[in-house]
């Protein structure tokens, strides 16, 4: 699989864009293949922001009051730095604008901790009136298309770098839940589960469904919405399995499992194991792999963590 | 709604001033609520806009849009003389029973966005001009405000993109809430700034309604900026030019009944 998640997104979302002129693409200080296919197809649809954060949020909520479809498109690391116009202009106005965050977790590993959104879906949760998306797979991140333009509130796409190089996945093994999709490739029930989202889901899935033993009896819920969540339903997912390991490429402070594993009641009586990014900024001098492996989210790691639900 | 008949001489434009500056003086007063001498400076510019025959703001379809939203509670008589918001909300301003807030919002009949924090409503308005290009955009933004480097990212956007159904009007009264803002953060020349980010830029006596009729008389042809000079704490003596009114209301009897007399 070798495809980049924007391109997935921004295509998919061309092909709406084609037929409704009311949905306007804002660039910030971004490129992409599937951008300059925007730029030759329907260059009235496109904005180009500049370097300026703070305006485009703005501008973009100026465009969604005036009825427009907005879908601003810039490196998830800068969220952080128009925080209040995604506060006050988006979530207090009560506008609808959609947020596509490029390059979320240690995708730009290299360029340092700036680069490096590890605390994203912590401020992103913490707004009212917005909701995350993410997806590790051709399917799930072309389903953020609909998932957003269907949805009344703003709306925070996270996409990865790149995903996991992976063997395509039987459809049998995957049940789309649309929330989420579950992938099992085992006979019967499986016994443990671990949950993960984006990059670290699609890289989950390789180990998993690689090694026989593993796939026998481990299944991964591979999240598509991460905010806000439905815990009725992971209750559900979790009643069959006797332990969940949950995996985030995000710092402990800002990681959603906690939540999880406080908030569901059948997760009380069963083993629980959560790995996460440990709660500092990195400036390891690795790329995303070395960076992963380094803080424990290597092979034989996320394998002990499993083997620990037993 | 729309129930108002615009006044083709200057002493009605007067007349009509006093009455919503002493409208805003009785309740900020009686609510203890706000920023009171802000409001104050910026209601010449707004009854120019909408009750002068000659203004070309189409009531219809133009939108005032406060970014300096402490001063919005101007616009509150204003909506009410409109028809917008019935009379009796001005006494109710800043109670629980109450529509009307000490920052305007969009739950606001006759406003569109959220008030509160500055250096935003400059580029959500530049989003729906650029939206709604059969709609001019009247911005109000506060001096002080324009320390916010948010709004010279939505100035460069604007001039990039030639919306000229906008007219940013800077409320120059002078003052922040720590005193002027030359010995804050020094904004001059702000002339000179805003023609360098390519506006049409007009400095005017914000208290002349000769003055804001020669402006707003005409819709621009380009993005234009008008800086009115204005006095903050404007027809209350004890108030005028001084910063320390920012965000202190008279409470002592004795001022609010002169503020009245005078605003009578």
């Amino acid at each position: 699989m070798n495809f980049s998640p924007r391109d997935v997104f921004l295509t998919e979302l061309l092909a709406h864009a084609e037929q409704d002129e009311s949905i306007i693409l804002m660039s910030v200080d971004m490129g992409a293949p599937a951008l300059d296919l925007w730029r030759e197809r329907i260059p009235n649809q496109v904005l180009d922001m500049g370097i300026a954060e703070q305006n485009a949020i703005n501008v973009a909520a100026g465009l969604s009051k005036g009825g427009k479809k907005v879908f601003v498109y810039f490196m998830a690391a800068w969220v952080h730095r128009c925080f209040e116009q995604i506060r006050y202009s988006c979530c207090i106005a009560d506008l609808k604008v959609n947020i596509i965050g490029n390059g979320v977790g240690m995708g730009y590993a290299p360029a340092g901790p700036a680069h490096q959104p590890n605390e994203d879906i912590a401020v992103m949760r913490s707004l009212l009136n917005m909701s995350i998306f993410t997806g590790s797979s051709i399917a799930s991140i072309k389903s953020l298309v609909n998932l957003s333009l269907n949805s009344s509130k703003s709306n925070y796409l996270r996409l990865d770098r790149k995903l996991f190089e992976t063997e395509e996945i039987s459809e049998n093994s995957v049940v789309r839940r649309g929330w989420a999709d579950e992938v099992y490739v085992g006979k019967g029930q499986p016994k443990y589960l671990v949950v993960s989202y984006g990059y670290m889901s699609s890289r989950i899935k390789k180990f998993i469904m690689t090694d026989p033993i593993m796939s026998s009896e481990v299944a991964v819920l591979d999240l598509i919405r991460l905010w806000p969540l439905d815990l009725k339903k992971f209750e559900d997912v979790f009643k069959s399995v006797e332990g969940v390991l949950l995996i985030e490429e995000q710092s402990a402070s800002g990681s959603i499992s906690e939540t999880i594993v406080s908030s569901i009641r059948s997760l009380r009586h069963k083993k629980i194991a959560t790995i996460h990014l440990p709660n500092k900024y990195l400036f390891d001098n690795l790329d995303q792999e070395g960076i992963l492996n380094k803080h424990g989210f290597d092979k034989e790691s996320i394998f002990k963590a499993i083997e620990s639900l037993t | 709604m729309l129930r108002i008949k615009r006044a083709t001489r200057l002493w009605e434009l007067e007349k009509t001033s006093k009455e919503v500056r002493k409208s805003i003086f009785e309740f900020k007063t009686q609510s203890g609520y706000g920023h009171l001498a802000s409001c104050l400076s910026i209601v010449d510019v707004l009854v120019s806009l909408y009750f002068d025959a000659d203004s070309a703001f189409d009531l219809v379809h133009d939108r005032v849009i406060f970014s300096k939203g402490h001063g919005s509670p101007a616009i509150y008589p204003i909506l009410v003389k409109l028809g917008h918001i019935p009379s009796e909300e001005l006494t109710k301003y800043c109670e629980e029973t109450g529509i009307l807030r000490l920052h305007a919002d969009y739950s606001i009949p006759g406003c569109l966005y959220v008030g509160g924090s500055l250096g935003n409503a400059i580029g959500f308005a530049a989003g729906l001009a650029l939206a709604r290009s059969h709609q001019h955009f009247y911005v109000v933004l506060g001096d002080a405000e324009l320390q916010e480097g948010s709004v010279w990212e939505s100035l460069l956007f604007i001039n990039h993109h030639k919306l000229k159904n906008m007219t940013l009007i800077v409320d120059r009264n002078g003052f922040g809430i720590t005193g002027s803002t030359e010995s804050s953060l020094k904004l001059e020349s702000l002339r000179d700034k805003f023609e360098a980010f390519g506006f049409d830029t007009l400095e005017i006596d914000g208290h002349n309604f000769d003055s804001l009729r020669g402006v707003f008389s005409k819709k621009p042809n380009s993005p234009r900026v008008v800086i009115a000079q204005t006095i903050k704490g404007k027809g209350v003596s004890y108030m005028e030019g001084k910063y320390e009114f920012h965000t202190i209301i008279p409470k002592d009897k004795g001022l609010i009944q002169q503020g009245l007399k005078e605003l009578s």
